[in-house]
């Protein structure tokens, strides 16, 4: 059987075609793909799955049931079914590590904390819904200022010189313009990257503080890269998360499982 | 009497020069360190005046520098909007200041004293930064903006406030064929929605002056006008106010 998931985000879209013998195993990642997201939704869904179909010898026709989800599921033209990317993080999570009680997903624009039951069954979430401050936009920001790949951020965070800076502002745009003052005054960009990393990471930690947060802990989402957060959540929490091979196709990967699931059921 | 206020704001420094019953005033961004724009945009207001330093009996600044050793005394960018706006319009006693980052909205007497303000102070939407994300995101300049939006015919409603957010919500909106001047007046008024819940707390009561550079923005004033439904007065050059309201200060000291 071969399904496939597809997670249309703010920023990028994702996707993961699997394959199972017969629904009672776990089943295998055939491929994934991640794209940026473009203006065009529906084009960007079907470039997306194009590419992920050209890693394998399948047609699109050989795939059985495709679920989308992300902020831009409902415009996935070949989509069988969308369900939330609640859902489909804890239990792309859940696959990758049957621990897995609690996912941390950081994307572009948001910030979601899913905890998980022993099954990947969303017990309860939280998420920015108002405000970008604690999502990855602000390190997109923050690299293109202090003029470094954001690859290289997370890196260049843990080399501070003097001591992280004091970033103090909430807002984006705000804390835009504490760091070019900053940057003025002749502060090390290391240590603004630094700053930059731990006022990320205080929002995340206030954030999960209102979650019934349990271990295992899992980071996902494109910020998962950046050992600049992940590290220091880490430390701030005293745990050692877990975080996918993979981090940003957790999301695609759930909508894969859920495909399965759901295919089986329909099928009868 | 010759005096000076200096404002320096996040976007641009501000200076206003009285020299008797001259005013003198010069703009310019913000590209060094705010001291070092302090004593940069003084220099070019007191050349603009044909004056010295030594001429300046007081000299008081405002704005985001509280410890430049160039000025003889501080007043809060609340204080000095509150003097400008009776200045200009005796009969003010709500003042609305959007500058690059700031949203303030202020209430005062008739002396110019504040009575009561409140402050945007936590997020950006609402201030010229985040007029700038939107300018960028429709590939506008950001000073045309204003006059586009006037061509506004048909109401859209925005669900985002955050700027990040707003963003992504107005590419979308482009992809769906929303004309731009609609798309730019649904933002005014989303902000002007935003200014009247931060009003709501200090009563507000007319005159209202709307001053601050996002005041230049007839889209703006009209979004505000119309959410508010009273008339809003604007002064002549709403960049310079705070800093004039400044020297105003300076020159009740002397």
């Amino acid at each position: 059987m071969i399904t496939a998931g597809i997670d249309i985000g703010s920023m990028t879209a994702n996707v993961v075609i699997m394959s199972f013998d017969n629904g009672e195993d776990k089943g295998t990642i055939m491929s994934d793909a991640i794209i940026p997201t473009g203006a065009d939704s529906a084009g960007t869904a079907q470039k997306v799955i194009d590419k992920a179909l050209k890693r394998t010898d399948l047609e699109f026709d050989d795939i059985e049931y495709i679920i989308s989800t992300g902020y831009g599921r409902v415009i996935v033209p070949f989509a069988d079914k969308n369900i939330t990317e609640i859902s489909c993080h804890a239990k792309g999570a859940h696959w990758v590590f049957s621990s897995a009680r609690t996912v941390v997903d950081m994307g572009g624009q948001d910030c979601k904390v899913v905890t998980c039951d022993d099954t990947g069954k969303v017990t309860s979430f939280v998420m920015n819904d108002k405000c970008a401050a604690g999502a990855g936009r602000s390190m997109e920001v923050m690299a293109r200022l202090v003029g470094v790949p954001l690859e290289s951020v997370g890196e260049l965070s843990h080399q501070f010189v003097d001591k992280p800076a004091d970033i103090t502002s909430t807002c984006v745009l705000f804390a835009r313009s504490e760091v070019m003052e900053l940057l003025r005054n002749g502060v090390n960009k290391k240590d603004i990257l630094a700053g930059a990393c731990e006022a990320l990471v205080s929002r995340v930690i206030s954030l999960m503080g209102r979650s019934q947060m349990e271990k295992d802990l899992i980071i996902s989402g494109g910020i998962a890269k950046n050992s600049g957060i992940t590290k220091r959540i880490e430390k701030r929490l005293n745990l050692e998360a877990k975080i996918p091979p993979e981090p940003q196709i957790i999301g695609a990967l759930g909508a894969a499982v859920f495909a399965k699931d759901t295919f089986l059921k329909v099928k009868g | 009497m010759k005096v000076a206020g200096v404002d320096i704001g996040a976007g641009t420094a501000k200076a206003v020069i009285f020299d008797d019953d001259k005013i003198f005033h010069t703009i310019h961004p913000i590209n060094d360190t705010w001291k070092v724009e302090a004593e940069s945009i003084l220099a070019s207001a007191l050349k603009k005046a044909n004056l010295e330093r030594r001429d300046l009996e007081c000299v008081v600044v405002t704005g985001l520098v509280d410890d430049w050793e160039g000025a003889d005394d501080y007043l809060s960018d609340v204080s000095c909007a509150a003097n400008a706006a009776v200045h200009y319009f005796p009969s003010a006693r709500t003042v609305i200041d959007m500058g690059a980052e700031s949203s303030v909205v202020i209430r005062c007497d008739e002396d110019g004293i504040v009575t009561d303000y409140r402050a945007n102070q936590k997020c950006g939407s609402g201030s010229g930064l985040f007029f700038d994300v939107i300018a960028g995101a429709l590939e506008l300049d950001i000073l045309k903006i204003g006059e586009i939006s006037l061509k506004s015919d048909k109401k859209i409603v925005m669900n985002s406030t955050c700027a990040v957010f707003a963003e992504s919500e107005v590419v979308s909106l482009i992809h769906m064929g929303e004309k731009r001047e609609d798309i730019l007046m649904a933002v005014f008024d989303s902000v002007a929605e935003k200014t009247q819940a931060l009003l709501r707390a200090i009563k507000l009561k007319e005159d209202v002056v709307f001053m601050g550079g996002v005041a230049r923005n007839q889209g703006m004033l009209k979004a505000i006008t119309d959410t508010f439904g009273v008339s809003v007065s604007v002064p002549e050059n709403p960049d310079v106010a705070i800093a004039l309201g400044a020297a105003i200060e300076a020159g009740e000291l002397v």
